[in-house]
């Protein structure tokens, strides 16, 4: 350990949380609850409370009233989201945790809409499938009181862009403070990945994961699944880039048609079909396109929390931040009105760390909770609220599962060499004398791959050209130079952008079918679901040789309940 | 202070900035740092700015206005496709 301590600042504990959002806080939370002697450790970039996806939700946490049917639920997300590629094991058993999820965050104390006698107050869909339920702005400062109270241990402004393993066993990270860039040691018995995905700079909008943990993980060996399904697709106001929520059915063009109607009628969500429409309309003279938002809609009003103003459904701290928008938008651009103009966004998004029911990676003493396994879980059951739903469920379910881990197993052996190579590479950009920096990465990845003829509407070429480009962008990862902490941890946050990047063109490229919901997997060369050569999830793992390798896993259709019509069981190769 | 950078200007009044680091503490693209000669917030990666105004709303003092000066640089919807 002496080695060690000249190396940087060791941390010993049991369990070892990387991110600090609803997914990290919850897993903390329920570990202590299943044995309050356990030491846990909480490590974020950014300050423990106000750091992560969920600081930025705030528009409904996905509910369930329990005389809604999960069978129901099920059918519909795998006609309408996974199309068969769902894990229909993940996806029973998530929506059956719905409810006690939420009960177990309004035990923790953050502010969930509720009726006077303390019981979740629930607002249904239309369709009757699921609810939303009200939750505060700022749920991740709520639970970082409860953390603090049950004696979490948190860790704000440290960095972690590696993971130490001992015979192929996850035993701790290393990374950095973001104010003094000093090294950082950690080792624990059990270790969780809560850091998000990657959304690749500024085109994800302000929902932002740079795929550390992603590339830490798949550099240990962790297996990645479903990366292909990748393109999250909105609709977005001109005037502020942020989403109009559940305007899905209401969008016109110039001529005032209701093109909704006309591309994607009757959807609970944005789907891709919209967005190729809007598209058209454009390109075709028609637009801009608006949002009619007087239309009496019933996912307008559900999805988009009109007519909720005293209800808890919108909580005041996410009305204030919501007034913030629309009073930039009236000041500086075009007030937002009742008829918006609208355009698309685009969300390129890698999540795709390969888990299983237990939230465990392919990788042992290493688990993924939240966005960063949101696809690699598979149950492809996201709708909105589920973001929160899914990371508070996952985080828990993490928990249970390393808190009886840590009963069987130690700490585990560091390797000094293996923390002075990673050391070395971690610092190195400060070594370079170069004109290469991170920002130079962003920007070509915005160039080659934000367009919806490659995000969207994807073809061998189009793939083919991207990944190109990537090989070319790879040429300048080791000449990225950087002099503060702010700017080192950019280079490594470009890189691993980068290869998540190419995790999802690689997949792309293999899949020679169209398929999938909200995520669609478009491919113009081969536009239809091919039922009978594409029922299995493509896996990418890193070989030997640090090349990337791609394989299948078939879906086990023979013995889910929902099968596509007419599906029939393949017959073995001879 | 003004600072202006790629679509982005931050007006900082420094001399109201009250200490209270609540936008070093919010912001998730670390926009902000303390400048100890300044004795005051300013934002040294401004850049790094997605307009979520969450440091502005959080901000005691009222002290700075982000003012975006391009939300989008160009329209999806307008740019023509690659090739087939």
């Amino acid at each position: 350990m002496t080695d060690m301590k000249e190396m940087g600042k060791v941390y010993t504990s049991d369990i070892l949380i990387v991110g600090g959002s609803i997914a990290g806080l919850s897993n903390a939370i329920r570990a202590k609850e299943n044995n309050k002697d356990l030491d846990i450790l909480v490590v974020d970039r950014g300050i423990i409370g106000w750091s992560g996806q969920a600081a930025k939700a705030g528009n409904g946490i996905l509910g369930r009233r329990k005389e809604q049917s999960v069978d129901d639920f099920m059918e519909f997300s795998i006609k309408n989201f996974g199309e068969y590629l769902n894990d229909q094991d993940f996806l029973r058993m998530h929506y059956e945790g719905i409810i006690d999820a939420d009960n177990t965050l309004l035990s923790w104390g953050v502010n969930l809409s509720h009726n006077e006698d303390g019981t979740l107050k629930t607002f249904p869909l239309d369709n009757n499938l699921w609810c939303q339920v009200g939750i505060e702005l700022y749920n991740i400062k709520s639970l970082r009181k409860k953390a603090l109270e049950l004696g979490v241990r948190l860790l704000s402004c440290v960095q972690i862009f590696e993971l130490l393993t001992d015979n192929g066993r996850v035993i701790g990270a290393v990374g950095f403070d973001t104010d003094h860039m000093k090294f950082h040691i950690f080792n624990a018995k059990a270790v969780a990945l809560a850091t998000n995905g990657a959304d690749f700079k500024k085109m994800g909008g302000m929902f932002m994961g740079y795929g550390n943990g992603l590339a830490a993980a798949y550099r240990v060996g962790a297996h990645m699944r479903n990366a292909e399904f990748s393109t999250e697709v909105d609709v977005v106001s001109k005037a502020t880039y942020t989403p109009v929520y559940g305007c899905c059915n209401v969008v016109h063009n110039a001529l005032g048609e209701n093109i909704s109607e006309k591309y994607a009628p009757n959807r609970v969500e944005v789907s891709p079909e919209l967005v190729l429409g809007m598209y058209k309309e454009v390109q075709e003279g028609r637009g801009p396109c608006y949002a009619d938002l007087t239309i009496p809609d019933p996912i307008l009003m559900e999805i988009g929390a009109t007519g909720h103003e005293n209800d808890m459904r919108i909580w005041p701290d996410k009305h204030r931040w919501v007034e913030r928008m629309h009073e930039k938008a009236a000041k500086y651009g075009v007030p937002l009105g009742d008829k918006p103009e609208v355009t698309v966004r685009m969300n390129l998004q890698a999540e795709c760390l390969y888990v299983d029911k237990e939230q465990k990676t392919t990788i042992e003493g290493l688990w993924g909770s939240g966005k960063i396994s949101g696809m690699g879980c598979a149950y492809i059951g996201f709708v909105r609220g589920d973001g929160l739903g899914y990371a508070l469920q996952s985080g828990i379910r993490a928990a249970d599962s390393m808190s009886e881990y840590v009963k069987t197993h130690d700490l585990g052996t560091i390797d000094p060499a293996q923390v002075a190579a990673l050391k070395e590479k971690i610092y190195a950009p400060l070594n370079r004398n170069t004109n290469h920096y991170p920002a130079e990465i962003f920007s070509q990845i915005e160039d080659c791959a934000f367009h919806i003829d490659v995000m969207l509407a994807k073809s061998e070429k189009r793939i083919k050209r991207v990944l190109a480009q990537i090989e070319e962008m790879k040429k300048i990862v080791p000449l990225l130079t950087a002099n503060d902490p702010h700017t080192l941890a950019k280079c490594h946050e470009a890189a691993d952008s980068l290869l998540c990047l190419e995790f999802i063109f690689q997949a792309a490229l293999m899949r020679k079918e169209s398929r999938g919901g909200r995520y669609r997997h478009l491919r113009v060369d081969f536009p239809e679901r091919d039922d009978v050569n594409w029922l299995n999830w493509i896996v990418i793992k890193q070989g030997e040789n640090g090349e990337m390798e791609l394989f299948t896993e078939d879906v086990p259709m023979e013995r889910y309940k929902f099968q596509p019509e007419g599906w029939t069981p393949r017959k073995k190769a001879e | 202070m003004v600072v202006i950078r790629d679509d982005v200007k931050f007006i900082v009044d420094t001399d109201k900035c009250c200490g209270c680091r609540h936008c070093i503490r919010t912001c998730q693209e670390d926009v902000w740092r303390w400048d100890a000669e300044l004795n005051c917030a300013v934002p040294k990666y401004a850049e790094e700015c997605v307009k979520c105004y969450q440091c502005e709303v959080d901000c005691l003092g009222h002290c700075f206005e982000i003012v975006p000066l391009v939300v989008m640089m160009s329209d999806p919807l307008e740019n023509t496709m690659g090739e087939a």
